[in-house]
């Protein structure tokens, strides 16, 4: 993503792929997903982690119009309805296919379903690198192969946005290691917007540079990945006396974990982290998102290039064009600008525990 | 190309391709969602075809050899006691007609009669009770049609064949009745089995019981529990219709003499008969307790009877009434259409 002199620098500008505004799903008296706002920009592969029942299914189920929020609105590419509905692909939990049909039926049940929006000769390479026999019946096809063909009719759709619900799930290591490499070179082939959500965590680090994760129905972390790891700190150390050590309790403590006589915290910092008896080390996504998925009670975080363009606007009256500076607006490697720290400011959900 | 490529040569095949293949013929493919609803159904749809087409054959068959007999002992119109005065002494030769072609009647009958819950159980009940029950509903879902074109494609074409097979093979079996239908065979027009069998009283409950099938699926998402939901719809519907059938039409009245007896045709479908007073009154036997072995005469005297009536549906009734019960079948099933579209709208947008 090129950005040119004048435009707006930073997450302001650019595309956005996705945004919902108070976005909520209820069923019977269950909110499965409630007040739910926030915007992915384009071009991301952003990782959708949540407990079991944070409604992550709900989430992308509403995005890809398989489902009528009850509240709240879903934006594709700046489009609603039917029109931001097409450009949307959806490989549901469990990847559904009919059993009984052959991998060539299926690739014709795609054929015949996406009238004017087909690439028949993508769709054909993705099931042949995948060695998928032809005639083969969708029923009898091993978990890998059920995946490469929901992938296959996923990307013969050439959409914009790509919402993969636990792709990886049931897979071997081996597979999920395919999958992963077909999935980052096929969404990079056309700068395809994905979200994938992932119960196997350690698996979206490497493939995910965009986060969000709900808890309890709602947002609690969206961001840019790199960004939001760095702003977090992992501390190791020997337990003195109950509880954590005032200089580490006194930064935004996420998440606690005691074993023995050792303490390891997930903090995000205030400032800089002062030195003493402990190591400091920055968290591996997994440990991260581990450690926001156990701690439902810990402060929200939500970046400024997850925030609604409209909703913003009432956010911050001041309209500030953008933060400046701000590293990687679009791939890894393609726009990273250079300067970026992980102090940077950002506006906190909990309205407290803002950086310096 | 592949519609007709998948399509086992079987025996009554080439028949049912003449009738109901006119969506699935080789020169003209089906495409899109319909493409998708024939490869799913195709197998029960096409066993609902070569059903019927065999059926009807069947139906041709025997009517060749009812009239045959028929002719031979100068049958038409003589039932086992008949009054009608060319039937003398054919009594016996209705036994043996009855025996040769009774059991052969009734099967038919009795298939016509439980061809629309049938169809309601193995066709409309699994249609999108299955899709919801395995996931795959999201398959087609998250593709580029709308819920409700695919769920139009979902009820259109497996209507289509419905009404095709339902109302050819109610058409064939009507045809053979004209021949062995009412007196000779003693299967009248007003028995539940027969009406439930003739014109277009089949194809309007069979249309029903797709659409019952169908929401039964949509709302319980299982689709034995919506089998067992559509086979109860469609008894109680079938009760129901039971009950109301000869309310349907007002019913012809005959007046009699005291002295007369009380006679109508075989193919009246009587739904009561009495005493009537000089002041028009209608009375029966067990309103007045006057009992034979009284006297009975001078008992119904002192009730001021004057005469006697009889309340029937003659044969001419037969077709209004079949038209009527399936006009008010076929609004249900359109009740029932809007109401699967509702749910789908609210459920999918």
């Amino acid at each position: 993503m090129a950005i040119r002199p004048g435009e707006a620098i930073g997450r302001a500008s650019g595309r956005t792929a996705l945004e919902t505004i108070g976005l909520g799903k209820r069923y019977g008296r269950r909110w499965a997903l409630r007040d739910c706002t926030f915007r992915l920009p384009a071009g991301r592969i952003c990782a959708l982690a949540g407990p079991p029942g944070a409604g992550t299914s709900t989430l992308l189920s509403l995005a890809s119009g398989l489902l009528r929020p009850t509240e709240g609105t879903v934006r594709i590419c700046g489009e609603s309805g039917p029109a931001g509905r097409a450009r949307v692909a959806h490989v549901t939990q469990g990847k559904p296919l009919y059993p009984r049909l052959t991998v060539a039926e299926t690739l014709r049940l795609g054929r015949e379903l996406n009238p004017g929006r087909w690439n028949d000769r993508c769709a054909e390479q993705i099931v042949r690198d995948g060695g998928l026999p032809l005639g083969a019946r969708a029923g009898a096809l091993p978990e890998g192969q059920r995946t490469v063909l929901a992938f296959a009719l996923a990307f013969a759709r050439e959409p914009e946005l790509l919402l993969l619900d636990d792709p990886l799930d049931g897979l071997d290591p081996l597979d999920r290691h395919r999958i992963a490499a077909l999935l980052l070179a096929r969404s990079a082939e056309r700068a395809t917007t994905v979200v994938l959500s992932s119960q196997a965590l350690a698996e979206l680090d490497g493939i995910c540079d965009y986060l969000l994760v709900l808890g309890g129905g709602r947002v609690r972390l969206a961001g840019e990945a790199d960004d939001v790891v760095g702003m977090h700190t992992l501390v190791m150390g020997e337990r003195r006396g109950e509880g954590l050590p005032r200089e580490i309790a006194a930064h935004t403590v996420i998440d606690t974990q005691l074993s023995g006589r050792h303490f390891t915290a997930l903090v995000r910092r205030k400032g800089p982290l002062a030195p003493g008896p402990w190591e400091a080390a920055e968290p591996s996504l997994e440990e991260l998102l581990l450690g926001y998925l156990r701690a439902p009670g810990a402060p929200g975080l939500i970046a400024p290039s997850a925030e609604p363009v409209s909703s913003r606007r009432s956010h911050r009256p001041g309209g500030r064009p953008g933060i400046p500076g701000m590293p990687r607006n679009g791939r890894p490697g393609t726009a990273g600008v250079p300067g970026g720290t992980p102090h940077t400011s950002y506006h906190h959900h909990s309205g407290k525990g803002a950086a310096a | 190309m592949t519609t007709t490529a998948h399509r086992r040569a079987s025996g009554p095949r080439p028949t049912a391709d003449g009738t109901g293949g006119r969506q699935a013929a080789g020169r003209a493919p089906l495409s899109g969602v319909l493409w998708l609803t024939w490869r799913q159904h195709r197998l029960v749809l096409g066993v609902l075809l070569a059903g019927a087409a065999a059926t009807a054959v069947w139906c041709a068959v025997l009517r060749g050899r009812m009239a045959g007999v028929i002719d031979a002992h100068h049958l038409a119109g003589c039932s086992m006691i008949s009054l009608v005065p060319h039937c003398a002494d054919t009594q016996e030769a209705v036994i043996a007609f009855r025996a040769e072609f009774g059991s052969s009647l009734k099967l038919i009958e009795t298939g016509l009669f439980l061809l629309p819950a049938l169809i309601g159980l193995f066709i409309g009940a699994p249609l999108v009770a299955r899709e919801l029950e395995t996931g795959t509903h999201q398959l087609v879902l998250t593709q580029s049609v709308g819920p409700l074109r695919w769920l139009t494609a979902k009820l259109a074409l497996p209507a289509a064949f419905v009404l095709t097979a339902v109302s050819g093979l109610s058409a064939v079996f009507a045809w053979l009745w004209q021949v062995g239908g009412d007196e000779v065979s003693g299967a009248y027009w007003y028995s539940t089995l027969g009406f439930g069998a003739l014109g277009p009283v089949p194809v309007a409950h069979s249309l029903l019981g797709l659409v019952v099938g169908v929401l039964a699926g949509l709302l319980l998402r299982r689709t034995v529990a919506s089998m067992a939901a559509t086979l109860a719809a469609m008894a109680v519907v079938q009760v129901a219709f039971q009950q109301l059938r000869p309310a349907l039409l007002p019913v012809a009245t005959s007046r009699f003499g005291l002295g007369t007896a009380v006679q109508a045709p075989d193919s009246g479908w009587v739904q009561g008969q009495g005493y009537l007073t000089r002041a028009g009154a209608r009375l029966t036997g067990d309103d007045m307790g006057c009992t034979p072995n009284g006297d009975y005469a001078s008992c119904l005297r002192s009730h001021d009877v004057t005469g006697q009536f009889l309340d029937q549906h003659p044969v001419s009734h037969h077709w209004p009434l079949a038209w009527i019960e399936s006009g008010i079948v076929l609004a249900l099933a359109l009740l029932v259409t809007v109401l699967v579209f509702r749910v789908m709208r609210r459920r999918h947008g």
